[in-house]
Order: structure tokens, then C-alpha cells, then sequence
């Protein structure tokens, strides 16, 4: 199991990523954003990026991630094959730090962009054996 | 809402979806039975019922012929919020601020392109940056450039030789929105746009150089500078990144400061700035800001295919004719005037999906047009036609001034690339001297014709409807995508 598959919307693109913690799932949705842009399995992962987010709940949580992960994409043209994760509890709701490991921006990648997470149908659960999330993306 | 709404039909292609529960405003759909079919296969019609939850919207909610499921409110959707009693929803706008075309015409002819079609459709490909981290016609700009680009808009591309005067003169508001404040843009955004400023991104983003294949109104198209089998450049895309990360961080702002008012709504895609708050001047200013930036944007390609097409026929541009026609944007917030139970009043007419189609005489349409209407350009898919309409009186009287965007997907990204495969798609195009280059096959097969409604059909019954008559027809020659 990949821990994440894509999923189908007419105009747009979504994912679901499973974890038995709440950090593997998290981390297979980082996996699944990077894999709506290339073939992950493309990339090399010597280089690595940290990063954190803090949102108010868990689906604002996720919300925020991949925002952050597109803008890494983005402005710092660095491509994610894997990731590790760490939530912890806050005053005011979540914290995620994170460790991605990839590459800079090849010019011999085929990318797609993604412009932006959704909170269409967005899905943060827990379930008898971790953790399930979904989410639509705008391409 | 039931699975099956109950649509009243009002005229041959007009459907009203009836007030009822939270609802404030009825719904208004623009279509023929056959685009209802789609409209019903989707969310569409359980979002235009959320979307009447608007606070200070006015009349109904309207979708257009090309409307499709979307994020909170179709695409292919209009509403109006009344500036004092409503407020403006980025959602209702659309992730892509701005995502627009633009229409070059050429005096070139199909007969002189044809042979060329490869090297044009390879040059093209190669000189405007197409994808992510393929760099931009800029290159890399600062952050001051940024803001001056977010404020001056198309003024920009002028003072630093990307654009001529006369592109100005042809652009939706000259090129440049005022009350535009970069201030209101995250560093975020402007870091994701450094190196996009001339670049078309992927998705269904695209350019075309197009042949005009039928003309439908001698005299406007006269007007447009169009004749049959004249050669046009087509160019669809946004604001990129800048406007991306804009709707995403006051969607995130409004959800924090207006929690009680998100929460009531049906969808947080949907969340609004109330009237008289803090965030409704900054997302309004921002979006300015964003908007502006998306004209330069396509400026610069349109720069950039000029160079194109000088280096393929050994001429200067201005001697191929090469002119802007028009450029409209059509995910778009403006404040706008309109009658509304006979009475003048100011709302925010959020158009997602949805092209502005004002009539003859308005004062916010160039000198050019004003004797027969605004430019209406709606590109079709990678494969079909395209079209230009103009704006009418229906228009402004029954959709707030507006009309169709596009053809609209029928079909997902996934299951394209499951139904086609994008080399077949390609060779089969150029069996009908369709010549297409993309970043990859599978952009290809994302984009199939077969994925998109019947544009013709949507063309058919946007001029049946009344909001926006036809004028001509185009047929691609060379397609290039992200």
C-alpha cells in the first residue's frame, strides 16, 4: 500500500492519504500533492527542506500544509519524494513540523501545477486503524 | 436539497430554481435540455442553491450555459452582493484572479501560416514558458517589481517595452484596475510569483493560433477586425501563483475573523467579507492588485508571440497586423452598477467562470467597440472551435451584464487519461491540421476535445438566451499548453 491514491472530481483533482498516525497520514498527503505535480518515484531525495505550519484545528492543519507544500513547489522550486512528520497539540490548536526530502526543480521534470488546496469535501478522520484525509485540490 | 430540484422553466432557455428554505434569491439557469442534462450529472445545481445564501444578493443567482461543478459556487456562475448590505467572497471569484484571454488579431491569412504550422506550434513552445519552474518572459523579477506590476497593471509592460499604447486601449479597463494595493498581498504570494510574470501555467491554460472560420455578423465583425480565414492568436490564462495565494489567504483570514458568518454558510468555500469590514477593502484592494498582475501576465506572452511569429515570417510585428483585439477576464469581483427592481445600485458582481458581455453604448468599453458592444471571447477545447460574441442589453438586463466563459469539462482529469491516451490524441488532431504541443501526453489527454460539453451547443444557446450574439467562429490551427 502507497498510503495515498488520487481521486477523481470533473474539473479538478483531489487525493486521500491513510496513515496509522496522524504524522504517517499527513505525511502520505504531502506525498500524494507532489504526486499530482510528477512521478515522485522520479525524484532523487538527497536534498531536504524543514517547515512548519499552526492552524486552529485539524482540517484547517491540513488546509494549511499543503499550501505551504504548493509554495514550495513554487517559490522555492523544490520537489518533495517523502516526508517526516510531527503534529503536536497546541494552546491554540496544531502544530506540524515537517522535514521534506527531494530536489530542486529539474528542467528535464514534466510538472503540472497545482494553484491551491480546497476545503471542498475536505476529510480529516480517525478510524479503527489511523488516520484518513481527503482532500480536493484546484489545478 | 433533493436529489432531483425542481427546475420551473421561464423561457425556451431560461429554468428558475424556486426560493425555498435558507435560500434568499431564487436561481436562474441559462440552458437547452441538453446542457441541463449535464448540469443535472454534477453538483452544479446544489450549488447554485447555496449560493443564493449570499447575504445582500440581489435578484438570483445566475448559471450560464457552461456551467460545472465547482469549489462552493460553480464555475459558469454569476451573483450580485449588494457594497452595503452584502460583501465579496474570494470563493465566488475564483482561485485564478483574473484568469482571462486575450485576442490577437494578425492581416495574415491561413494560407500564409499553412507549412509552417510545426515550426510555429515549436518555437512557441520553446519561447513562452509553459508548466512550473519553466521560468517566465521576465525572468526573475524583484519584489518591488511585483508591487509596481500589482499596482500600474498593463502601464507596467508599457514603461518597460513589453507593450505598445494601443494595447491598452484594447484591454478590459485599459489594463489597469485602480484602488489596487500590493500592501494587502502575503510575501507568500509574491515569492510564488518572482518567477511567473509572462508564463501560462498548466491545467486547461493554453494558447492558440487560430483561423477565423466563419463570421456571423459582417458588421461587428468589421468592427472587431475580422475577416474568414484571417489568423488570430488566442491566449487563456491567470494571475498564477500571486492570485492563487491571495483567495487562499483570505479565505483563511475571513474563516479566522468571521467564523460565526462562515459557519452559517452552506460551504466554506463560500466565506464572504462582510460589507464595512477590515477584510472586505483588503481582499477587494488585493484582488485588484491580483487582477492587474494577470493582464501583464498575458501581456507578456502576447509580447513574447509577437517575437514568435517575427522570427517564423521575417517581418516586423506591426507589419503582420499583429493587434489586441480584446482581453476579458472571467474570474472577476467588480463593483459594478446595476437596476435592480428599478432602483441604481452599486453591488460586487462576482463573476466565476463567467465573462463580462456589456452592450453598445456602454462608457466601459473601448471607443472601438462602443458602437456595437463589448468583445465576448470564449475559448472551446484544444480540438473544437472557439468564438467571439458581443455583449447585449439581455445580457445586462437578465445576468448582470455577462455570458459564457468557455465549453466546460464534462469529464475527470483521471478518467480522461483513462479513456485516452494523449500520442493517439495528438496524432489524431494533426490528421485535421491541428498541431499540438504540450508538456507532456497525459496534458494531452487531460485536455481531449471529448472531455469538454459541446462548446457549439454552449455558443447556440448563450446566443439563443439572448446574452451575448454571435460574431464569429474560430478553428485551432497550433495549440500549445502547460
Amino acid at each position: 500500500m502507497t498510503g495515498f491514491t488520487l481521486l477523481d472530481h470533473t474539473s479538478e483533482i483531489g487525493f486521500e492519504a491513510t496513515g496509522t498516525t496522524l504524522d504517517t497520514a499527513f505525511a502520505h498527503a504531502g506525498q500524494a500533492l507532489f504526486e499530482t505535480m510528477t512521478d515522485i518515484d522520479d525524484l532523487s531525495a538527497e536534498d531536504d527542506l524543514t517547515f512548519s505550519v499552526e492552524s486552529e484545528n485539524l482540517e484547517a492543519l491540513l488546509f494549511d500544509y499543503v499550501d505551504e507544500l504548493i509554495y514550495i513547489a513554487q517559490a522555492k522550486q523544490f520537489l518533495i519524494r517523502s516526508f517526516d512528520i510531527t503534529i503536536s497539540e497546541t494552546a491554540d490548536g496544531y502544530r506540524l513540523d515537517g522535514t521534506g526530502y527531494g530536489e530542486p526543480i529539474r528542467e528535464d521534470l514534466r510538472l503540472q501545477e497545482v494553484k491551491a488546496p480546497t476545503y471542498s469535501d475536505i476529510v480529516v478522520e480517525e478510524t479503527g486503524e489511523g488516520w484518513t484525509l481527503r482532500m480536493f485540490l484546484d489545478v | 436539497m433533493s436529489d432531483d430540484p425542481v427546475l420551473n422553466q421561464i423561457s425556451d432557455h431560461e429554468w428558475e430554481l424556486p426560493q425555498s428554505g435558507e435560500m434568499n434569491v431564487p436561481a436562474r439557469v441559462f440552458a437547452s435540455d441538453e446542457i441541463l442534462s449535464h448540469i443535472k450529472d454534477d453538483k452544479t445545481l446544489q450549488q447554485a442553491q447555496d449560493i443564493t445564501h449570499f447575504p445582500g444578493i440581489h435578484r438570483y443567482a445566475c448559471i450560464l450555459p457552461d456551467a460545472h461543478q465547482g469549489y462552493g459556487m460553480p464555475v459558469g456562475g454569476v451573483v450580485a452582493l449588494d457594497t452595503e448590505t452584502g460583501g465579496i467572497s474570494p470563493g465566488a471569484i475564483g482561485y485564478d484572479i483574473n484568469c482571462g484571454v486575450r485576442v490577437m488579431r494578425t492581416n495574415l491569412t491561413y494560407e500564409d501560416i499553412k507549412g509552417k504550422e510545426q515550426q510555429l506550434a515549436n518555437i512557441l513552445f520553446q519561447k513562452v514558458p509553459t508548466g512550473l519552474g519553466k521560468g517566465s518572459v521576465a525572468g526573475a523579477v524583484s519584489t518591488d517589481d511585483i508591487d509596481d506590476i500589482c499596482t500600474q497593471g498593463v502601464k507596467w509592460a508599457l514603461e518597460n517595452d513589453y507593450a505598445v499604447e494601443e494595447d491598452l486601449l484594447h484591454c478590459e479597463d485599459e489594463g489597469v484596475r485602480d484602488n489596487a494595493n500590493p500592501d494587502h498581498i502575503s510575501d507568500k504570494a509574491k515569492d510564488r510569483a518572482r518567477h511567473q510574470v509572462g508564463s501560462l501555467g498548466s491545467g486547461n491554460h493554453f494558447m492558440e493560433v487560430q483561423r477565423v472560420a466563419d463570421i456571423y455578423d459582417e458588421e461587428t465583425a468589421d468592427q472587431f477586425g475580422l475577416e474568414e480565414d484571417q489568423i488570430v492568436v488566442m491566449i487563456h490564462c491567470g494571475s498564477r501563483g500571486l492570485g492563487h495565494q491571495v483567495c487562499t489567504d483570505f479565505l483563511r483570514s475571513i474563516e479566522k475573523q468571521h467564523r460565526d458568518l462562515v459557519d452559517a454558510l452552506p460551504s466554506k468555500e463560500l466565506a464572504y467579507a462582510p460589507a464595512g469590514s477590515e477584510l472586505e477593502q483588503q481582499y477587494y484592494e488585493a484582488m485588484n492588485a491580483a487582477i492587474n498582475f494577470a493582464w501583464v501576465n498575458r501581456q507578456l506572452i502576447m509580447h513574447k508571440t509577437r517575437e514568435c511569429f517575427e522570427r517564423i515570417f521575417d517581418r516586423d510585428w506591426e507589419e503582420m497586423g499583429m493587434e489586441l483585439l480584446y482581453d476579458v477576464a472571467h474570474n472577476i469581483g467588480k463593483k459594478e452598477m446595476h437596476d435592480i427592481n428599478g432602483e441604481e445600485r452599486e453591488v460586487y458582481v462576482h463573476r466565476k467562470g463567467a465573462t463580462r458581455a456589456f452592450p453598445a453604448g456602454h462608457d466601459k468599453i473601448p471607443r472601438a467597440y462602443r458602437d456595437v458592444g463589448q468583445p465576448v471571447l470564449l475559448p472551446g477545447s484544444m480540438g473544437t472551435s472557439s468564438y467571439i460574441l458581443k455583449g447585449t442589453e439581455t445580457a445586462m438586463d437578465r445576468t448582470f451584464g455577462s455570458s459564457a466563459h468557455g465549453a466546460g469539462r464534462t469529464m475527470s482529469r483521471t478518467q480522461a487519461k483513462n479513456d485516452y491516451w494523449g500520442e493517439d490524441v495528438q496524432k489524431d488532431l494533426q490528421r485535421q491540421q491541428i498541431y499540438v504541443k504540450a508538456q507532456s501526453g497525459s496534458t494531452i489527454a487531460e485536455e481531449a476535445p471529448g472531455v469538454y460539453k459541446d462548446v457549439d451547443e454552449v455558443v447556440r444557446v448563450t446566443d439563443a438566451a439572448g446574452i451575448g450574439d454571435k460574431v464569429a467562429r474560430m478553428h485551432p490551427v497550433v495549440n500549445i499548453k502547460g
